[in-house]
Formats: C-alpha cells, structure tokens, sequence
C-alpha cells in the first residue's frame, strides 16, 4: 500500500477501504502538520487544526472530484481552519515563540533511536546546526521552508495552498530563503 | 463546487481569503508524488531552481527528527475514517462570522461565533461563545420544531432541541466539533469546525 499513489490511495478510501485511508493519513500527515506549523500556533491549536483537517477530509471523501488534489485540499482546508483560530484568539501570529518547533518534542520520532548510534551523532549534530540556523531565519521565510520541509517533499501547488501564495512565488522566495540558511550554517 | 479549492465543499472559501495562490488558480499540474523541478508550470513558469536541494533534504530530516506529527494524532486522524458521515447526511457550512471578519486586522475572541450550516430542507445555526477554557453552544434549527441534537467525537453529548428548534450545549471543550440533528426520519451533520 506503501507504493500506491496518493490519488490511489484516496480512490481506495473513498471506496470504504480502511487500510488505503490510514495510508492516505500516514503519507499526507507530514502536510498537515507542516501547514500548522508554518502558521506558528500554540501547541493545543496545532492539535485541534490538525484533526479538525483530517475530520473534515472523511467527512468529505466522497464530494472531492480529483483525487490527485487531495493534498492541496488538505493543504488548503488546515490554512483556513489555522487563519479561523488565530482570528478567534485575536491574536497575530507570534514572530518568535519559543514553545513552538522548539527541539525537544513530546513525541519523539523513531529516529530518534536509531541515531543514539554513535556512527549518526555527526548528522544529529549537523541538523541541530540546521534546525537553530533555521528558527533564525525571518518568519516569511520559516513560514516557506517549514511547509518546504514536508516528507514527502510538497508539490508546489500543495505549498501554494498551504499558505495562500502565487505558485509563481514559491521558487524565488525558496531560493533566497535557502541562501539565508547557508550564510548562517556558514557565520 | 466540491473541489479541492472548496474545502468541506461549503462555499465558504470562496468569501475568506482566497488569494492567487489557492489550488484553483494556481494549481501548477503536477501530480501528487511531489515536485518535479524539470517540469514546467502549466501557468507558464520556467524551469524551477534546482539549488538548495541538499540542505532543503536536511531541512526535511531535520523536521522529521525534532519536529515529528505526534504519534497520537496519527491515530485520532486514522480513526476519523470510522466515525465520518454518510455523505447524503452532510450539512455544509454557509456562513461563519470568522470567515467574515478577515478583513479586519484584529479580532477579539469576546464575540461570539456565528455559524450558519444547510442541508436540503433544514439549516442549522450556532452561536459559540468561549467562556474560560470551554465553549458554550447554543443552537436553533430551521424550520423549527423538536430535534435530537449529538455531538460528534470522543466525549459525546446528546440534547434535545425544544418546539422552536432551539439547544444549548455547555461546557464544550476546544477541539473539533460537529452535530448530527435527528428528527423524524431527517438526520444532518454539520461539517467539523475548530472552536
């Protein structure tokens, strides 16, 4: 089910295919979870938006006509359900909160494990590197690179649904906000 | 209009915020197994940049390792599959006072939300009003008239809708939310909103 193509596994689904639908969850999870992060809300929002998208996405699996924009309507649905709760709260989208992308997770990924070994301590070091460089960066461009950084990679229609932007606008701004990174890898 | 432009199929995105880059107008036909940088945009765009991959992929293992979709909310979303709505019973969300208020540079959350869902023959209204950490929902559907209402997920709630249709569900907890009004032979559910 691994190998099956997004749109495949949402054709499965939407058939009442059980399997195909935790597949669709576990490929565009990451998506999801990217859009909310980008949009930098507190802890417990990011939670409710995140399953708010995939509530909706169910409820809606038999209404959606094609199948390989599934990723964009997810993309789309959490930036609108993310712009809701930060307007409820009044809120702007906090610039620099350090409670959130802060390294230290509740759940920790199984890499996690696998990189006690002493063989990846020199990768864990290099992305730790990355990972602060990174929450250096300007909140355009954290906002980019974070839905950028999905597994796997986004489309750029899916990043221009993630975060209300022009397709055209994606690769310069990538661009430019990936040689920020570098210079401060390299300072 | 249930495209992917139109999430929930409600309307509503269409009166939010929609801007250049929504699926519609800047769909840039690609399929769904990621980029593909040689290809050309279907507006007409170039070639994309190629530079910056390496750290790009560091940038993705980087989410990965610090930054991973928690464990339990994979579940919560793959459990959504068995608690989804027969699709005849969707009741799509017309109208949401925050949906409106976009324009406006700050909003305070001392109003209360008004939402407005439809299905054929019914329509649902709700005024959502956050008192502390929890939610008071109070509701009335149209036509009038008696109604089983219960909440969706985890810790539902069933009430009952008096002669003018109307309900009121206190102590809601923030999360997702959703209704299902039975009456008669009728049953609707709302589409999932975040309060």
């Amino acid at each position: 089910m691994d190998d099956m193509s997004t749109s495949g596994l949402f054709q499965a689904a939407a058939q009442g295919d059980a399997e195909a639908w935790r597949a669709l969850v576990l490929r565009l999870s990451p998506l999801v979870w990217s859009v909310v992060r980008a949009h930098r809300l507190p802890e417990a929002d990011a939670h409710e938006v995140y399953q708010t998208a995939w509530f909706r996405l169910a409820d809606n699996l038999s209404r959606i006509k094609e199948p390989d924009k599934v990723g964009s309507w997810l993309a789309t649905t959490s930036r609108h359900e993310c712009l809701k709760v930060i307007r409820h709260s009044g809120r702007v989208v906090p610039t620099s909160d350090t409670d959130v992308l802060s390294p230290v997770a509740d759940d920790r990924s199984p890499e996690t494990s696998v990189l006690e070994a002493e063989a990846a301590e020199q990768e864990a070091d290099r992305l730790r590197q990355v990972w602060a460089a990174f929450e250096l960066l300007s909140e355009g461009c954290r906002r980019l690179l974070r839905v950028l950084m999905a597994t796997p990679p986004p489309s750029y229609a899916e990043v221009a649904a993630a975060l209300g932007i022009a397709v055209g606008s994606i690769g310069p701004t990538r661009g430019r906000c990936l040689n920020r990174l570098r210079e401060l890898l390299a300072a | 209009m249930h495209d992917p432009g139109d999430p929930g199929g409600s309307g509503d995105s269409g009166r939010e915020d929609s801007l250049p880059g929504d699926p519609r107008s800047g769909d840039s036909g690609r399929n769904d197994s990621g980029r593909n940088d040689s290809e050309t945009d279907a507006s007409g765009m170039d070639h994309l940049p190629l530079g910056g991959d390496e750290l790009e992929e560091e940038l993705r293992r980087a989410a990965g390792l610090f930054d991973p979709v928690p464990a339990h909310l994979v579940e919560i979303a793959v459990a959504a599959f068995t608690v989804r709505t027969v699709d005849t019973e969707l009741a799509e969300l017309l109208f949401d006072s925050l949906a409106v208020a976009a324009a406006e540079p700050v909003r305070g959350g001392d109003q209360p939300r008004l939402l407005t869902f439809g299905w054929p023959g019914a329509t649902i209204d709700l005024e959502i009003t956050a008192t502390g950490g929890r939610n008071r929902v109070a509701g009335q559907v149209l036509p009038p008239g008696p109604a089983r209402i219960e909440t969706r997920g985890a810790r539902a709630v069933t009430v009952t809708a008096d002669p003018l249709g109307r309900f009121a569900l206190d102590e809601v907890l923030p999360g997702a939310f959703s209704v299902r009004c039975v009456r008669g032979p009728d049953a609707f559910t709302t589409e999932w909103i975040t309060i």
